[in-house]
């Protein structure tokens, strides 16, 4: 219906006036029309995240009756938790598992991204790769993490593959409740969110110049910290927000692989749920979501990833 | 027949039996019900009563919409429900937690019934979304066991008024119920006996550092401690008045305990769910674990050697029941699926987990049924309630029925019921402590 | 593309490769071989005869057996996982559509943009369960009967558009704009060049927003707790079910949805040499 574009005049030709107009307007206004792009999703947003928000925030200052919450205002709930030990015990030991979760998925993770970047050399062979990697998330979670126990327990696979071989004598038992099997699990759970940032950015980077180095005589650790670091970090940065993200919302991996004796600031909140304490439970999810914003502000002061 | 609560007379009898030669025809759910001999016609008199096979109720214009637990809510039994009465029924399985905390939060209004564990009810019925229930509408309520009626009865605890409290409006008139039981059991420990090679007959063997390492217990900050305190009193090891509802300076003490017995390495892992224990039990990942009756059962489906405790401490009990919402629209459908669950089929379907139904209406379906001995020379009844005692002996007693003997002899060694404490969040504070420490 | 890594290391790359995949793929392959358990047998090993029972179940959802067991779980898991499916691809398609929008305007910057960014990105900061709670009591409300598609797909969207976001806003950062710029000064419209340089362009960055939304939607389980209402998604029943039995039907679903996903991915990748085969052909 359209008729091609004429070479020279900057008008549209073929639409009808009123249209024009109105695509002229959004022209000189871009601000208009970035706001209009926008609105959609931030009213979605707003609407069903920021009313819970605004929920949680205000019943977090009331008092849990016994059968649901009481608006007596009151600072208790916050007083309670962050003046227990247990609160900061439990966030540090948080932390302490987001960041390590993060570490050990961009180790994994640089790897096979370059891998499928550079090795695999067809395009389909790639896109077959990183489709492979995805295709696992599709069968639920649960179903996975509940295979755990006759893989890595002690009578799974694992261990009666090398007491066979001979190569341990007992059944290992650090292989599942433990914080390292948590560990694993959560790696295995999240590096698909890192590769495929990583492979993303990489295939930016300008095939001219990874040759430009190693005919420069640059070792491959050198290309690696010089150019391809540097080069990827839109890819490391989305890929560390997701993690990051997850990991602080992250409790059921904790209760299942991990024994649930570590627990995590996530957890607490399902617990005081249990016991139909919303206003402590609300306090929590209200902490949980300051420390996050916290932690995201800071991650994307290292590099912004709106910086165009 | 057992005593317990038997108020049947003998005209009821024969009229149970009649319907049970009705129920006898009910074919097509497989090896799990009744397989049948010639049905008997009888008129019935309720639409829950039952109905010979292969007839089919006419619609009606109510239908039942359940919530509970994936024990008490299935599809079968829903199946059934309809077929009898006409009304269209379906039911939403999920967690306790969930389920509650969506009826708070008002889905009330998109269900008619929810089939909730004693100690959660008290919550709802506080908050007004229940509707209490005249106990003349509750026609099998005439052969309910005098646990469920009377204060004099085996296993009725006195300090705490349970069960009566949590079911009647008020416990000494019992007019009108609060909660309607559904089933209950009482709970202990069960163990690899193949592995431990000797039986466990104290709550102490879980926090016993023989077993280091080989211990799973319950994530659960109410119940959990509960056993523990209970253990701690009856043995002398601390000053605990009552064991199902503790001070918060009880409370200390016991979970202190716990911790000092996690940072030795006592427990192998806490299990949240009851696929979890069945699975940590049955491959030998956890030796012994404060899991629930059916575990045990489902564990041994598998040809492992696993048995349910009989502790001296005493047992834990609990019990489930169906509350109906407030303001439902399809109230007699509601009274009806009350009705069916005491009626005697719905319990005899359940026994076989080990669960016990508050009327002895079921006896006869349990009677005519031997599935569970593995020599088929005693029916289910005998198997699950008589535990392989009776007054009567029979050729071949005792027999080595269910692991922990039976009604009567469970019901005798109660050491508390699971009520709600009034400082549960003090309990959940500490517990959290315990879970990081 | 040529590959440029020296030729000795290629291969440790390839291993490595290998390596990960075989990790990610070793709980199905354990899976696979327990789906067949015998009928008695339970979801640990040893396996106690060899039967595909558990295929009969989840295609004759509530029929007993004579080996049923009393309390099993007899839900009908394909009915939710198509509900699961068709919800997922909704939420994948709203969130990719309403993200690249946003992107667009973030490119250019707009007043109160860092606001605006923040509040997106609080759809997967604030913790799932409270949502739930916050949602649920809000519906209540409003008097809204819960559905898992009226009320389950806000929450899903809400879910997914920030990932959606990160990833356009990931592709867009220092992004070559030559063309872009080629194109408008030879006279396009800005709605020209979006719709016929810059979207074709984007491609890679909207699949992979297609990817992340349905796999994250398909998952999702914190947030659709309370406000599914009676038929659940996937997540919901499988969750349902681990609370009262563990039975190797689980099992068999999962090596049924894996084989279903290499089959759809097959079908992409045939279809994928086949449009470029046409391409070169047409060159």
């Amino acid at each position: 219906m359209l008729e091609p574009i004429a070479k020279a005049p900057a008008v549209e030709v073929s639409t009808t006036l009123v249209v024009r107009r109105r695509v002229a307007f959004l022209d000189r206004h871009p601000g208009v029309a970035s706001w209009l792009l926008v609105l959609p999703g931030t009213l979605w947003m707003m609407l069903f995240v920021g009313i819970p928000l605004a929920s949680i925030v205000l019943f977090s200052f009331w008092r849990s009756g016994f059968a649901g919450l009481v608006p007596d205002y009151n600072v208790e709930n916050y007083a309670a938790l962050l003046g227990g030990r247990t609160f900061w015990r439990i966030t540090l030991w948080t932390y302490e598992v987001v960041i390590m979760a993060l570490a050990g998925v961009i180790v994994l993770a640089y790897p096979a991204a370059y891998a499928i970047w550079r090795v695999v050399r067809d395009d389909r062979w790639k896109t077959a790769v990183l489709l492979l990697c995805i295709v696992p998330f599709w069968t639920s979670y649960l179903t996975r993490t509940i295979t755990w126990l006759p893989m890595f327990g002690r009578e799974g696979v694992v261990n009666r593959v090398l007491l066979a071989l001979g190569v341990i004598g007992e059944p290992l038992e650090i292989l599942l409740y433990t914080p390292y099997s948590m560990m694993w699990g959560l790696w295995s759970l999240y590096i698909v969110f890192m590769i495929g940032p990583l492979y993303h950015s990489m295939t930016k980077i300008d095939e001219d110049v990874m040759s430009a180095a190693a005919m420069l005589g640059a070792t491959p650790v050198r290309t690696f910290f010089h150019i391809v670091l540097p080069l990827t970090r839109p890819g490391l940065m989305a890929g560390s927000l997701f993690v990051m993200v997850l990991g602080l919302g992250e409790f059921f991996t904790e209760r299942v692989i991990g024994g649930a004796q570590n627990p995590m600031l996530a957890g607490l909140i399902l617990r005081q749920i249990d016991i139909f304490q919303w206003a402590s439970a609300s306090a929590i999810a209200v902490t949980l979501t300051v420390l996050t914003l916290v932690t995201v502000s800071a991650m994307l002061r290292l590099f912004d990833l709106r910086k165009v | 027949m057992s005593d317990e609560g038997t108020r049947v007379s003998r005209r009821e009898f024969v009229h149970t039996g009649l319907q049970l030669g009705a129920a006898l025809g009910v074919s097509g759910l497989g090896g799990l019900t009744i397989v049948g001999e010639a049905d008997a016609q009888t008129k019935r008199q309720y639409p829950w009563e039952s109905l010979p096979a292969g007839e089919t109720a006419p619609p009606t214009k109510l239908q039942l919409r359940t919530i509970g637990l994936g024990v008490s809510v299935q599809d079968r039994f829903l199946r059934e429900f309809e077929r009898r009465t006409g009304h269209k029924a379906t039911g939403k399985v999920t967690g306790l937690t969930p389920m509650i905390t969506e009826w708070l939060a008002g889905a009330y209004r998109n269900y008619d019934t929810n089939e909730t564990n004693a100690n959660r009810n008290a919550a709802l019925w506080n908050a007004k979304l229940l509707q209490a229930i005249p106990v003349d509408k509750v026609v099998p309520w005439k052969s309910a066991r005098d646990l469920f009626t009377s204060p004099k009865a085996l296993g009725h605890d006195e300090v705490s008024g349970w069960p009566l409290v949590e079911i009647w409006v008020n416990p000494k008139t019992q007019q009108e119920f609060k909660l309607v039981p559904q089933f209950f059991n009482c709970d202990s420990i069960g163990y690899r006996y193949d592995l431990i090679k000797e039986d466990v007959t104290s709550w102490g063997s879980l926090v016993d550092p023989k077993y280091k390492g080989k211990v799973g217990i319950l994530n659960d900050s109410l119940l959990t401690p509960g056993w523990c305190a209970g253990y701690m009193k009856k043995n002398n090891l601390a000053q605990i008045k009552r064991s199902d509802n503790m001070t918060r300076k009880e409370v200390d003490t016991v979970i202190d305990f716990l911790i000092k017995r996690k940072r030795e390495g006592q427990f192998r892992a806490i299990w949240e769910d009851y696929g979890q224990c069945v699975n940590m039990l049955a491959s030998g990942e956890i030796w012994l674990a404060d899991s629930w009756n059916p575990v045990v059962e489902d564990v041994k489906k598998q040809g492992v050697v696993c048995k349910y405790a009989f502790p001296k401490e005493g047992f834990t009990a609990w019990f489930h029941g169906v509350a109906v919402a407030k303001d439902t629209p399809n109230l007699q459908a509601a009274i009806d699926y009350v009705n069916f669950c005491l009626e005697g089929w719905w319990g005899a379907q359940v026994a076989p987990q080990g669960y016990y139904s508050p009327t002895t209406t079921c006896e006869s379906y349990l009677k005519a049924s031997k599935r569970t001995d593995p020599q088929g020379r005693f029916n289910d009844y005998e198997w699950w309630y008589l535990g392989g005692e009776s007054e009567e002996p029979k050729k071949g007693w005792p027999i080595r029925g269910r692991d922990t003997g039976s009604f009567r002899k469970r019901w005798s060694n109660v050491m508390h019921w699971m009520v709600w404490p009034d400082d549960a969040d003090y309990y959940a504070k500490r517990w959290n402590d315990f879970l990081s420490a | 593309m040529a590959s440029v890594a020296r030729p000795l290391v290629r291969p440790l790359y390839l291993a490595y490769l290998g390596f990960i995949l075989a990790v990610l793929y070793f709980p199905f392959v354990v899976m696979a071989i327990l789906s067949f358990q015998g009928p008695r047998g339970g979801h640990t090993f040893p396996l106690r005869g060899v039967s595909t029972i558990w295929y009969w179940k989840l295609f004759n959802p509530g029929k007993l057996t004579p080996y049923s067991d009393v309390g099993e779980f007899l839900g009908d898991y394909l009915a939710s996982l198509q509900r699961s499916v068709v919800l997922a691809v909704i939420t994948m398609l709203i969130s990719t559509a309403l993200a690249l929008m946003a992107a667009q305007a973030f490119r250019k910057g707009f007043k109160g943009s860092g606001l605006v960014f923040y509040l997106w990105l609080l759809g997967i900061i604030v913790p799932g369960i409270t949502v739930s709670l916050g949602l649920s009591l809000w519906f209540r409300r409003m008097d809204l009967p819960l559905h898992w598609l009226t009320t389950g797909l806000p929450v899903h969207v809400m879910w997914t558009l920030p990932f959606s976001l990160i990833v356009f806003l990931m592709f867009f950062n220092r992004f070559d704009t030559s063309l872009e710029d080629a194109a408008l000064i030879l006279g396009a419209t800005r709605w020209k060049t979006f719709r016929y340089v810059t979207l074709p362009l984007m491609q890679p960055a909207i699949l992979t927003s297609l990817l992340f939304g349905f796999t994250l939607s398909l998952d999702e389980f914190q947030r659709s707790l309370l406000i599914t209402g009676t038929d659940q998604t996937l997540p919901l029943m499988v969750m349902a079910s681990v609370t009262t039995r563990i039975t190797p039907t689980l099992y068999a679903l999962g090596t049924l949805t894996t084989l279903l996903s290499f089959a759809v991915v097959g079908a992409y990748l045939v279809l994928l040499t086949y449009s470029l085969r046409k391409s070169r052909r047409l060159q």
